[in-house]
């Protein structure tokens, strides 16, 4: 199963994901583009039995944000990678297909600022409701407001 | 019958920990819950960006005053794959008492927590007493109680010696009768099954569909362990069984963790008869190589996942941190619906709730500039001038 599962998922994303690949630990790391999300992540619910995401993690590199999609297919750990330009950072909601994903999604928008299209509640989750207009605070240019600079 | 919306919390006497339940009640019943987090929400995954690796090792302990452990199991893990070392098999070893000694505690710990919320606080002075013995192994192996400061990357800090490999084995065989005893009173009580049989049911098919990890998940009969499906540390080792439970309720969340704690216990003394000889420890460099690693651990209460981008410096960019209470909490507000008040405490400390895990991330204080000391009046008049801008005040 354990080279299974990527030589599988290699042929069978074939044209819906950039690339498939897996690391020394057996995590297999699966890039997509934004439009193909849905589509990647219903194939994994549907046939390989990925109905556990575990969580959802953003990374702010700068020009661009990460989205990682962690869900558990099987016996493997599969994460979806979702790259999303800074002046855009937007994408569709996986809840409709993982209800587990609704959190993790408000997540998103409430640290980095990521819009979650199609999104069935999206409120304030971590931060306060008085946050306001204070900035994403998990984005690297984010400036704490508390202080002068910013930064520690 | 009307329909009447009460908030619970985030400050309530029935409520450990701080969060927030609006609960739509028709009479004693209730039709909707919806649950608001994040008031114990500290910044720490911008503050891991901040600090080193030696240091975030003591900050991921942090995160949670009883699943510790596994934290900063999760955070050396994630950066001994990246690094691309193996501790040494008597270091893996130790660690994995060591998570095994946290589920022992943790476990403890929430049946008395359970018995407490179910009116039986006998059960509670019981299992806390017990506790205190494997908090006492804790001390008497890493020198604290609650954050061990025994993990590091590459291994753990402290070997053990032949007297404290018996101290552990003596106090496994006490613990392992108090288990069982706890097991009779679980499966005859009164008070226990007439609190927690048919109380917070969730179906197998609800149990996926939410994402529920942990006890809770395996007492929705669905046999998944991260430590069985998917082993890290020692654990592919150890000869042990995953419990389910098929009565899906509160009472199967007690029996699963009740034998949950035989299986440790026999792991524990497992792992003393057969730990390796050898170095507990490698060195590795303080800066690591540009990469990303996922590491998950099952912790006491479920599925903990740490994901770990690197890039080159001593300092980490990022670390994202989803402890197993912020999976489960969706399913409480899913099993609430449909139940009666009094049974919300007992079905919130079902899933053994750990805010303080599950908030991790930002900001300290709300629009203050920097902190300062204030009067007992000038409190008095923010906290009134506060309570004024809720919007349902």
């Amino acid at each position: 199963m354990a080279e299974g599962l990527i030589a599988q998922l290699t042929s069978r994303l074939h044209g819906i994901a950039k690339s498939v690949a897996e690391d020394k630990h057996s995590r297999i790391y699966v890039e997509v583009p934004r439009d193909s999300l849905l589509e990647a992540a219903k194939i994994l619910k549907t046939e390989y039995d990925g109905y556990h995401i575990t969580t959802i993690t953003v990374l702010d590199s700068g020009e661009n944000f990460e989205v990682l999609y962690h869900i558990v297919a099987g016996e493997k750990l599969v994460t979806l990678r979702v790259f999303l330009p800074r002046n855009d950072p937007s994408v569709e909601s996986l809840t409709p297909i993982l209800p587990g994903a609704i959190l993790y999604e408000r997540e998103l928008n409430d640290i980095m600022g990521i819009r979650v299209k199609n999104h069935p509640d999206m409120r304030r989750i971590l931060l306060p409701d008085s946050w306001g207009d204070k900035g994403y605070p998990l984005r690297k240019d984010w400036v704490d407001p508390r202080t002068k600079k910013g930064g520690a | 019958m009307s329909r009447v919306t009460i908030p619970i919390g985030p400050q309530h006497p029935a409520l450990k920990e701080p969060e927030r339940f609006m609960v739509t009640v028709e009479g004693e019943t209730i039709v909707d819950a919806d649950v608001r987090i994040g008031h114990i929400h500290r910044g720490m995954e911008k503050l891991f960006e901040q600090r080193t690796y030696m240091q975030n090792i003591h900050i991921t302990e942090r995160i949670c005053g009883i699943c510790s452990f596994t934290h900063s199991t999760n955070f050396c893990q994630a950066t001994e794959y990246i690094l691309g070392v193996e501790p040494p098999r008597r270091g893996l070893y130790l660690r994995t008492l060591m998570n095994e000694f946290e589920r022992i505690h943790s476990h403890l710990l929430w049946l008395g927590v359970a018995g407490h919320e179910m009116g039986f606080d006998t059960l509670l002075m019981w299992s806390w007493d017990d506790r205190e013995r494997i908090l006492d192994l804790f001390e008497d192996i890493t020198g604290n109680r609650v954050t061990h400061a025994y993990n590091t990357v590459g291994g753990v800090r402290r070997d053990i010696t032949d007297a404290q490999a018996q101290r552990i084995l003596h106090t496994m065989d006490i613990l392992e009768e108090r288990t069982k005893a706890y097991i009779q009173v679980g499966l005859n009580e009164q008070t226990i099954l007439k609190r927690t049989q048919g109380v917070g049911i969730l179906t197998t098919a609800d149990a996926k569909r939410l994402c529920a990890v942990g006890p809770r998940l395996r007492a929705s009969n669905v046999k998944y362990d991260v430590r069985k499906n998917d082993p890290y540390a020692a654990y592919g080792e150890l000869p042990f069984e995953v419990i389910t439970s098929d009565t899906l309720d509160v009472h199967g969340q007690l029996v699963v963790r009740a034998l949950e704690l035989l299986e440790t216990v026999n792991m524990c003394r497992y792992m003393i008869k057969n730990l390796p000889t050898g170095d507990i420890r490698v060195k590795v460099p303080r800066k690591v190589p540009p990469g990303e690693a996922i590491s998950r651990t099952e912790a006491p209460r479920g599925e903990d996942i740490h994901y770990l981008r690197s890039n080159g410096t001593d300092k980490p960019e990022r670390l994202k941190v989803r402890a197993p209470t912020m999976a489960n909490i969706l399913n409480v507000a899913h099993t609430l619906k449909g139940a009666n008040i009094a049974d919300i405490p007992l079905i919130v400390a079902g899933i053994d709730p750990c805010m303080g895990c599950m908030d991790r991330v930002l900001i300290l204080d709300r629009d203050k500039e920097t902190s300062k000391v204030m009067t007992k009046d000038q409190l008095r008049e923010y906290s009134i001038a506060w309570y004024e801008k809720e919007a349902y005040r």
